[in-house]
């Protein structure tokens, strides 16, 4: 199926997917409604939680981050709660007041769901950052003001690079411009390949010439909200990067990124991460007024679509497939969908960079 | 793995594909944006302020009109052009984006341009040529230009009759706005029975008692009351004289759908001094009061500064709003003729 047949409205344009089942993607998009469970979601970075406790929220739920003989603990209470006897007890840690959680890849992970179900091989892969983390240096939080189904949307959308950030990932002239939309019950991955894309002015600072390649893979995990990228710029710097979209309400979500640079010089690496807030802050832009439009309009007026939402709109595909099975009790995960299978080659992360080098993984 | 899609996106550059004409608003029936003033309660047919002239600039400006929010800017001919304060394409607001060298308004987030019609002239990435589908549309106002005011009209109707209050005006003139916190049929009855003191303009209008009663003509559309009011509003000792029997005479046209209020009044030093006050409902208990001034004479100069001066004060000192607000309170518990033909009690 041609990309270009993947539209919103136009049942002409759209016809494997039906006026009903496209309403209910374009009309009936409803973020920040329901929450999705049985997922790990990656609430702090590791070296972010020392002697204090740090709050952390999923879906509204309260999390007490604490480290405990150096394991990470999280508690539904704070210690000055635990103190005075104040023990909530919810479905979510079985009424023991402690959330199921797990140390790795520089990130406090916490199982939002069914204890019994909790399980270490459902983290996602993430080839993208040693196990052990990343110093603390390339990662940071970016609070954004509004659900985390929109900031997902964002980060599987094309066109809104080309346009709202072209400064710094480049404009939308390239020789050639492919890409690749996929999905499974519980991810959706998306491949970008140009080449010959003039260098942005963002990056002429640290990389030679004039025009350079793109690829640019995305995969998304649509219970959690944790997006694994692989973007490319060949010539210039190979950025690996973990984007969790972490639901804190309706209106906030947080993402603890962490980059992990490749194929660029020393000041580059370490400049890098400072653009996250920039990025950041132009999404926000568009994504705060947006979310209050998505969430208080009365009529559902179908959004309109251009070829280049196909990622976008099979995330919405995917994630109301999985509203309407948790809806009826099923939270399990589908074997094409597990979160822990090994993601390199979605990734791209073994190809052949210009000159011959391979791109290195962590 | 299910579901794979491919495709090519554009190589070239895009260029706008057509000038077909932006410059015409669409007649009545085809006015998509009505329908979204016929949901929202009492609003009723007409021309409705919704911005002065002077805030049109080079940036599309949002306003509100009850509970429809509206994106306004100028295009590449200098019209003003309203469309709905939404993108269709992922509901960011048109207000947040810029106003392309062609004149298109375009979203701040993918680039989406739309005309002033509504229609979708341009998507980034597609090919040379490549036009969006035809109902990639925005929702667009009818929209007209008078007396230094943006009228939308609620109908959709662009030849429907803009009312003669907003005639061409000579002189100098200056003008402002606040958002104050009354429903707008308290402002609308505010304005035709005090519009002096509302405007913190009683040297120029009256702001105190009347000394004689009103003349009112009332005809189905608007009613006109000529009102001889204290020029000032100092507070009587006891049952005193007032202290100060200075009067102005001014005259008051009232718009008896929208609130629209034109006033005229003399100056003693020779000329005249017009303001023409619009007020918008944003919502069930705000309005937004705009207004524009305009003064003949030799003490043009003089009056239209110190207009000027004394509103921005009142507005850093937030009292404009209250006085506004307060004389508001006072005209919906005052038996007055006009205010009983506003309310349909006669």
């Amino acid at each position: 199926m041609s990309i270009d047949d993947v539209t919103g409205i136009d049942p002409a344009i759209s016809p494997a997917a039906g006026r009903a089942r496209s309403n209910k993607i374009t009309a009936g998009f409803t973020p920040g409604r329901f929450a999705l469970r049985d997922t790990w979601f990656p609430v702090l970075h590791s070296t972010l939680l020392g002697r204090r406790p740090v709050r952390r929220t999923i879906h509204g739920e309260p999390i007490y981050l604490v480290r405990e003989d150096g394991v990470a603990v999280a508690y539904e209470d704070s210690p000055q709660g635990r103190e005075h006897g104040r023990l909530r007890a919810s479905e979510f840690t079985a009424g023991s007041g402690r959330w199921p959680s797990h140390e790795t890849h520089g990130y406090v992970w916490v199982w939002y769901g069914n204890n019994d179900t909790a399980s270490v091989d459902l983290l996602p892969h993430l080839p993208v950052l040693p196990s052990a983390g990343m110093p603390r240096y390339f990662g940071g939080n970016v609070v954004f003001d509004c659900s985390y189904e929109l900031i997902c949307e964002n980060l599987l959308d094309l066109t809104h690079f080309d346009f709202l950030h072209s400064a710094l990932t480049g404009d939308p002239l390239s020789e050639q411009d492919e890409v690749t939309v996929s999905s499974t019950s519980e991810t959706v991955t998306q491949v970008r390949r140009a080449s010959n894309r003039a260098v942005p002015k963002g990056q002429k600072w640290f990389v030679r010439g004039k025009s350079q390649d793109l690829v640019a893979s995305t995969i998304m995990h649509v219970r959690s909200g944790v997006c694994v990228l692989n973007v490319d710029f060949d010539p210039g710097v190979d950025v690996y990067m973990v984007h969790p979209c972490t639901p804190e309400s309706p209106y906030r979500t947080r993402t603890n990124y962490t980059f992990n640079p490749q194929h660029c010089s020393r000041p580059a690496r370490y400049l890098f991460p400072t653009a996250a807030h920039l990025i950041g802050s132009q999404d926000n832009y568009a994504t705060k007024p947006q979310n209050k439009l998505y969430q208080t309009e009365r009529s559902a007026v179908p959004d309109m679509n251009s070829r280049f939402d196909a990622a976008g709109l099979r995330y919405r595909k995917v994630y109301q497939e999985l509203i309407d099975r948790q809806a009826k009790g099923d939270f399990s995960y589908h074997d094409d969908g597990h979160p822990g299978r090994d993601v390199r080659n979605e990734l791209d992360l073994d190809r052949t960079r210009r000159g011959g080098r391979t791109s290195a993984s962590a | 793995m299910t579901d794979v899609t491919k495709a090519r996106v554009r190589s070239k550059p895009v260029v706008a594909s057509s000038d077909e004409s932006v410059r015409t608003v669409r007649p009545a029936d085809e006015q998509p944006g009505m329908e979204n003033f016929t949901k929202a309660a009492g609003l009723a047919l007409g021309w409705w302020p919704v911005a002065l002239s002077a805030d049109l600039g080079d940036k599309p400006v949002a306003v509100r009109l009850c509970d429809v929010n509206l994106a306004l800017y100028r295009d590449d001919s200098g019209t003003a052009r309203a469309v709905l304060d939404r993108c269709p394409h992922r509901r960011m607001p048109l207000s947040l984006g810029r106003i392309t060298d062609d004149g298109l308004i375009q979203c701040g987030y993918h680039g989406w341009s739309f005309n002033g019609t509504g229609s979708c002239e341009r998507i980034p990435n597609f090919r040379p040529g490549e036009r969006p589908s035809g109902r990639i549309t925005v929702d667009a106002f009818a929209v007209a230009e008078r007396a230094g005011m943006i009228l939308i009209h609620s109908g959709g109707d662009p030849t429907a009759d803009v009312p003669d209050a907003l005639s061409s005006r000579t002189g100098m003139h200056v003008s402002g706005s606040v958002e104050v916190r009354a429903p707008h049929a308290s402002i609308a009855a505010a304005l035709a029975f005090n519009p002096g003191a509302a405007l913190g303009m009683g040297l120029l209008f009256g702001s105190g008692d009347e000394v004689v009663g009103p003349d009112v003509e009332t005809e189905p559309h608007r009613i006109v009351v000529v009102r001889d009011r204290l020029t000032v509003n100092v507070p009587r000792l006891t049952t005193f004289d007032p202290a100060v029997k200075r009067s102005t005479r001014a005259r008051i046209e009232t718009l008896r759908e929208t609130g629209l209020t034109s006033v005229t009044a003399e100056i003693p030093q020779g000329g005249t001094v017009h303001a023409i006050v619009g007020a918008t409902p944003i919502g069930a208990y705000r309005t937004v009061v705009r207004w524009q001034l305009y003064v003949t004479g030799k003490a043009a100069p003089a009056v239209a500064a110190a207009a000027a001066a004394t509103w921005k004060v009142r507005l850093r000192t937030r009292r404009a709003a209250g006085t506004f607000a307060s004389v508001a309170d006072h005209a919906d518990t005052t038996y007055d003729p006009v205010l009983q033909t506003l309310r349909g009690m006669t």
